[in-house]
């Protein structure tokens, strides 16, 4: 009995550092967000993914063609001025909302002990992937505007909804649920039509 | 006790709003400058006295919000060709002459009332963006049917 006695010792002591250790997992998790009130409303107001017809829009051939149509030089010129400003403002866009999304994202992460390794580097390489894209999109639109690029454009915007929505599922149940409401409230005002 | 303000009240007051004012106004364009106009250019608060007066203003403001920016978001995502034809209808459903519309829409601007409040920034400069070229079509288009050679 009294040569068991320090296997026991040893094997309770383990069993109370496994529960300890669960137990800070669960709070650092759970307060992983909680310390950034304002990130959080910065996350759902300003990281929202922007409308899907708009970048459809931006950079779809219909209006193009339409414009062609007209046959009006100057007209043509004004319509490509603008398309490539709005391209270079969305791409912008995306981009900034990205690196939104990191920061909260870091900044949360530095104070969380149960990274998951392999969903944090999915995570880095959809955001270095997003940067990469977005400067072969804004190459492209400032040598020849906006066109036939919809299919990168659409790429680009399928990994930036990836990144949001890989960010948001680290968010504790609740704070996911208030911020999945509030973001159905907005979207819904936006895209019923 | 404050009243609460539901999800259904919002959406009666929004059927109330479709069936007894917007499906008066034929264009877009006019269905939008309309919900613009109840907007206060100071507050940015919507009101609308009847609405009001079946419902709460509460309710009648987040209605008159919504609708807005569903007609905004309507508009300014839609084909150029489209938007252009919306612009047509309503410069000439306006009792006046359409090149003196043209003219001080193209000067004034009236139209940037028109955007949401909370409408995302790029959306509301495509709606600037095709607005000026819509305007510019139309006119050509006037100019042509005035003066034919």
């Amino acid at each position: 009995m009294s040569a068991a006695l320090p296997f026991l010792v040893l094997g309770l002591l383990l069993i109370v550092l496994l529960i300890l250790s669960a137990v800070w997992r669960h709070r650092f998790t759970a307060t992983r967000y909680e310390s950034f009130q304002d990130d959080r409303f910065f996350a759902i107001r300003h990281a929202e993914p922007l409308p899907p017809a708009l970048a459809a829009r931006l950079f779809g051939p219909e209006d193009r063609e339409f414009i062609a149509k007209q046959g009006c030089a100057s007209l043509k010129r004004l319509f490509c001025r603008q398309r490539k400003e709005l391209g270079l403002c969305w791409l912008r866009s995306v981009r900034a909302n990205a690196d939104r999304l990191m920061r909260i994202h870091n900044r949360a992460a530095g104070k969380n002990f149960g990274l998951e390794p392999l969903l944090e580097l999915k995570i880095l390489a959809e955001y270095f992937a997003i940067h990469a894209i977005c400067q072969i999109l804004a190459l492209a639109i400032c040598v020849r505007g906006p066109n036939n690029l919809s299919r990168m454009v659409a790429y680009a915007g399928g990994l930036s909804d990836q990144l949001h929505e890989g960010i948001k599922q680290l968010l504790p149940a609740e704070l996911a649920a208030e911020n999945g409401s509030s973001q159905v409230y907005l979207k819904s005002g936006r895209t019923r039509s | 006790m404050p009243l609460r303000l539901t999800r259904m009240d919002v959406e009666a007051a929004r059927e109330d709003l479709k069936n007894r004012t917007l499906s008066h106004i034929g264009s877009r364009f006019g269905r939008l400058l309309c919900l613009a106009s109840t907007r206060d250019y100071s507050t940015g608060t919507y009101c609308h006295d009847g609405l009001a007066f079946r419902f709460s203003e509460e309710v009648a403001a987040r209605a008159l919000a919504e609708a807005h920016r569903e007609e905004f978001m309507g508009l300014a995502l839609r084909p150029l060709e489209d938007f252009v034809g919306e612009l047509e209808l309503y410069i000439h459903s306006v009792p006046a002459k359409p090149e003196e519309i043209i003219r001080v829409w193209q000067k004034l601007e009236p139209y940037r009332v028109a955007i949401p409040i909370d409408s995302d920034r790029i959306t509301a400069a495509l709606f600037l963006a095709n607005v000026k070229i819509a305007l510019a079509i139309v006119a050509m288009a006037e100019s042509r049917r005035n003066y034919p050679h």
